[in-house]
């Protein structure tokens, strides 16, 4: 899912965009650039298949009238355990929008803010008919003992459903069911909009059986997503005929009977399954490398089909090149109707959705942004398959990082933003974000233990990335693209945990480096450089009385200067590491004749006093001049001037007064 | 409507009114200089503070204000958020600005028009004093015409993004998001025609009360005889101002602007900008002029 809260922090940006934002071109978006992206952990093996945990076959009927789909189908599920179960955990993530009883829903739920964005008209809710096991001696109904919430708790989310019997590990069973999934109006990822329905959570689905035989379910959160098995999905949709379906997976059987729209999809190494039908959409199919995109869009958005196509054509390859290649035959890209917006910028297996109106500016990326952020799901979220409600850094935290990084390689540092000499990179608002957020959790905090949204998207999304950014800013592309691709490759389809990734990135960076990042994730890590102070003086012999061969000499500047007088200077710079983490820095040096020194300090201590020698006084001192250290707290300690110097803003001031002058004679006194 | 009225002489005998034919912005260095100097100040009074607070920011950087407009804004962002403090007030302070443009702005409006209007009884051109003493007597009615015509604006504005809204809203489910917007950018469009005729009415009943020494209100009437002539000249005016920025835009783009003389350039051609764009806009006063 996307975040809004970077967003927020940037709209002074994103006003700045809009109010200038002058009549370019639509198709000024570079090409894919030639070099290939650097990758050193392309030999890593790639697993070709998961696990085959739990098939679904699913018939899924939409009555247009009351948005109610009519389901009915079998799960086959298999105890991957190494013990034996005697329940099973059943996620009814539409009850959320039953009533406000919900965690979703409930006032003051976390992540909600005051305003609580309950279904504006119409609940959500579904009811499971029937929930059979299938036995030797004939099916039992297990529903009428499940166990829809606990005690103490009045959430219908998450459902415990007792077994007759325990579960052997490795034995299957089949369960079929029987269930009436009633769509809500349209509430962030799920529901419906006039003929517009997009079915997210639609169905009873299994939580997770970890290895050691604890399910790993949760209600649905605001701020949570998904945890789920891998397993094969055969579900047959079938709607009004005037409408065009999009769903997870390849379509492998269509047709019209009876005024209705029936369609198979098939699809397996997935954990979910999502599909929409309207009637208004135009779709717009293309073949990027192995895979078939379909994008659906309202009337009218044909330009920015075009933007996601665009974006797609460099995502692919260069995902494929970071982290595996993309596994399935098919993508499904859903651009909503504007006032279907709240189901926009999500992802599912093989399925995307984006957004944004229209009139999105050409040198606003935000359509770029959301189409790789929600692809690069596929891998972060869909291919790796975390925990996201435990660990959502692992999902959209390196997501966002990977979401980054592709912009600034494929845009350059107007990623954000690209107006004339406005060129606002993510990395810079993913960075300046987070100055305040980092003090309040860590970054690796579980979804439901973040105290506001608005903390729960800085730092999971955008300090995350900011700080997978300073490693590749300090470190180097190449190591940063290894680790993440080689830690992607190796865990696909194997939902890693922190353990699991800090166990591939060591074997790249070397213990410290480690340490570091370990801090930055898990113990609210910060830093901070500064030049606390400067000195530069001519070289010489130091003043006062000297007892030289038995005469008292004195030497200083009423006594004239040491002989030869010399034009060499001499000085240092005082700098300070402020904070938990530490990285090597470059302190550069500028000197009254322009000329420029560079001094490498290792970030270890807590601060330094370096010398130097020149020719020329010291005029300016900054510690990491092209902000490497992205994270840095404040820059604008990181600069100094010599006394007596002083940087220049009469360029800047005079283009302020010439704007002010032409916005007076357009107004006219 | 080329029948002059230039009988008026101020009872001061100060300065009286010019013949028609000497009536021109060419003629009137004066009138330009007045509106070069209040924009100016204006600006001045508004930009000198921003640009001691950039100074304090960019001040320990060897490139200076470079620095901000360094690729990928980190450095920008980062100023932002440290002086936001410190930049709010500069909003309100620009916007004061604007505020006297507006109501303050009658002053040099009617020396402007004064200084096209009237020359000194021995045929040579209005001197400033004279000028602003014609413009402080015109205050009073060039403000009331401001005020009527700020309404007017205000609510042609109002009534057309309410109009466009609508339409958008009635029209979304039928045509779709993108059609009904285009409908209702549309509507906003014919909004900006009208807002432009008021504006440029409010022009032509400024200077009819600026150069009438007594009933403004014969002004408006004259007026509504000149702006079924006068939209074409206004308009053009409007154009041409915009083609001067976008020809100063051109000039100034390859120069380097980190080089002494290079930055000296530019603030030439800008200042050049401004004062051609003064020029405009007194001849277009100077032709109204002439019609009264
Ligand atoms: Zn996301």
């Amino acid at each position: 899912m996307i975040d809004t809260a970077p967003v927020r922090i940037s709209s002074f940006f994103l006003f700045v965009a809009i109010a200038t934002q002058t009549a370019c071109g639509l198709s000024r978006l570079p090409a894919p650039p030639s070099s290939e992206p650097i990758v050193s952990s392309a030999n890593t093996p790639l697993r070709s298949e998961p696990a085959r945990v739990v098939d679904y076959t699913l018939k899924a009927s939409l009555d247009e009238e009351t948005h109610t789909i009519h389901g009915d189908g079998t799960i086959v599920w298999r105890n991957t355990s190494s013990v034996a179960v005697s329940e099973v955990w059943v996620h009814l993530y539409l009850n959320a929008f039953k009533n406000e009883s919900s965690q979703f829903l409930r006032p003051g739920a976390r992540g909600r803010g005051n305003g609580v964005t309950a279904p504006s008209h119409t609940w959500g809710a579904i009811d499971v008919r029937r929930f059979a096991l299938r036995e030797p001696g004939g099916s039992v109904d297990l529903w009428p003992r499940a166990e829809l919430s606990r005690p103490n708790d009045t959430d219908e989310s998450d459902a415990r459903v007792a077994l007759p019997r325990p579960v052997e590990p490795n034995e299957s069973i089949t369960i079929d069911m029987v269930w009436d999934s009633k769509l809500p109006a349209i509430v962030e990822r799920t529901g419906f909009d006039e003929s517009y329905n997009f079915a997210g959570q639609w169905f009873p689905k299994l939580a997770r059986l970890d290895p050691d035989g604890t399910w790993a379910h949760f209600p649905f959160f605001p701020l949570s997503e998904f945890y789920a098995d891998f397993g094969h999905f055969d579900v047959t949709i079938d709607v009004d005929q005037k409408a065009t379906i999009g769903a997870t997976g390849t379509r492998v059987d269509a047709r019209v009977e009876n005024g209705r729209r029936i369609e198979r999809y098939e699809q397996s190494h997935v954990h979910d399954f999502a599909w929409v039908s309207w009637d208004k959409f135009v779709a717009t199919d293309e073949q990027i490398g192995k895979v078939r995109v379909r994008v659906l869009a309202p009337r009218g958005f044909g330009h920015l089909v075009e933007r996601e196509l665009a974006t797609l054509r460099f995502a692919l390859p260069h995902y494929g090149a970071l982290y595996g290649e993309y596994p399935y035959d098919v993508l499904t890209v859903v651009h909503p109707p504007p006032s279907a917006g709240e189901s926009g910028g999500m992802e599912y297996p093989t399925l995307i959705t984006t957004g944004g109106s229209w009139h999105t500016p050409p040198s606003f990326h935000s359509i770029e942004a959301v189409t790789i952020h929600e692809f690069g799901h596929q891998y972060f979220y869909g291919l790796l398959a975390s925990n996201e409600h435990k660990w959502p850094f692992l999902d959209e935290g390196l997501n966002s990082y990977a979401e980054g990084e592709a912009l600034h390689r494929w845009l350059g540092n107007g990623s954000l933003v690209a107006l004339g000499p406005l060129q606002i990179d993510f990395a810079s608002v993913f960075a300046l974000s987070t100055r305040t957020a980092v003090f309040n959790e860590p970054v690796a905090t579980s979804a439901g233990a973040f105290q506001t949204g608005s903390d729960y998207g800085t730092l999971v999304y955008a300090r995350t990335a900011a700080i997978f950014e300073t490693l590749r800013r300090v470190y180097g592309d190449a190591l940063v693209a290894a680790a993440l691709g080689d830690y992607a490759r190796r865990f696909r389809f194997l939902h890693p945990t922190p353990a699991d990734f800090f166990a591939v990135l060591s074997g790249h960076y070397p213990p410290e480096t480690i340490a570091t990042l370990h801090t930055a994730l898990f113990e609210k890590g910060w830093v901070d450089f500064a030049i606390t102070d400067t000195s530069s003086h001519k070289q010489r012999e130091p003043f006062g009385m000297f007892d030289r061969n038995g005469t008292r000499v004195t030497v200083g500047a009423d006594a004239g200067l040491a002989d030869p007088p010399s034009e060499a200077h001499t000085g240092w710079v005082n700098v300070v590491r402020r904070g938990t983490l530490s990285f090597p820095v470059t302190i550069r040096l500028t000197f009254d004749d322009k000329s420029t020194q560079d001094i490498a300090w290792d970030g270890r201590d807590d601060h330094t006093r370096l010398a130097f020698n020149s020719t020329s006084p010291l005029a300016f001192a900054v510690v990491d001049p092209d902000g490497r250290v992205i994270i840095d707290q404040d820059f604008t300690n990181n600069r100094a001037a010599n006394s007596g110097h002083r940087g220049s803003a009469r360029r800047s001031s005079e283009a302020l007064f010439y704007a002010f002058q032409l916005a007076l004679s357009v107004v006219g006194p | 409507m080329n029948k002059p009225f230039f009988k008026e002489v101020e009872s001061e005998g100060l300065y009286v009114r010019r013949p028609m034919e000497r009536i021109s912005a060419m003629r009137s260095v004066r009138a330009v200089a007045w509106l070069w100097l209040w924009e100016t100040a204006i600006a001045l009074a508004v930009v000198a503070p921003i640009a001691v607070a950039l100074r304090s920011v960019v001040g320990a950087t060897p490139d200076g204000d470079a620095i901000l407009w360094q690729p990928g804004a980190l450095f920008l962002g980062d100023a932002l958020m440290h002086q936001l403090a410190a930049i709010r007030p500069l909003f309100t302070l620009a916007a004061l600005a604007l505020g006297v443009n507006a109501i303050a702005g009658a002053f040099p409006f009617g020396a402007i028009v004064a200084s096209l209007a009237f020359e000194m009884p021995d045929g040579r051109a209005l001197r400033f004093d004279a000028a602003a003493l014609a413009a402080a007597r015109r205050f009073g009615r060039l403000l009331f015409v401001r005020l009527v015509a700020f309404f007017a604006i205000l609510v042609a504005a109002l009534l057309a993004m309410r109009a466009a809204a609508a339409a958008r809203e009635s029209l979304e489910s039928s045509m779709g998001a993108a059609a009904s917007d285009i409908f209702a950018i549309g509507v906003m469009i014919l909004g900006a025609v009208v807002v432009s005729v008021l504006v440029m009415a409010t022009d032509i009943v400024s200077v009819g009360a600026a150069v009438e020494d007594h009933r403004w209100w014969t002004a408006f009437r004259r007026s509504a005889v000149i702006y079924s002539h006068a939209y074409r000249a206004w308009f053009a005016q409007f154009a041409v101002g915009g083609f001067l920025v976008a020809l100063g835009l051109l000039c100034t783009e390859h120069i380097p602007e980190s080089h002494k003389w290079g930055f000296v350039a530019i603030a030439v051609i800008h200042q050049a900008v401004i004062v051609a764009r003064a020029c405009l806009r007194v001849s277009w006063l100077a032709m109204l002029v002439q019609r009264f």
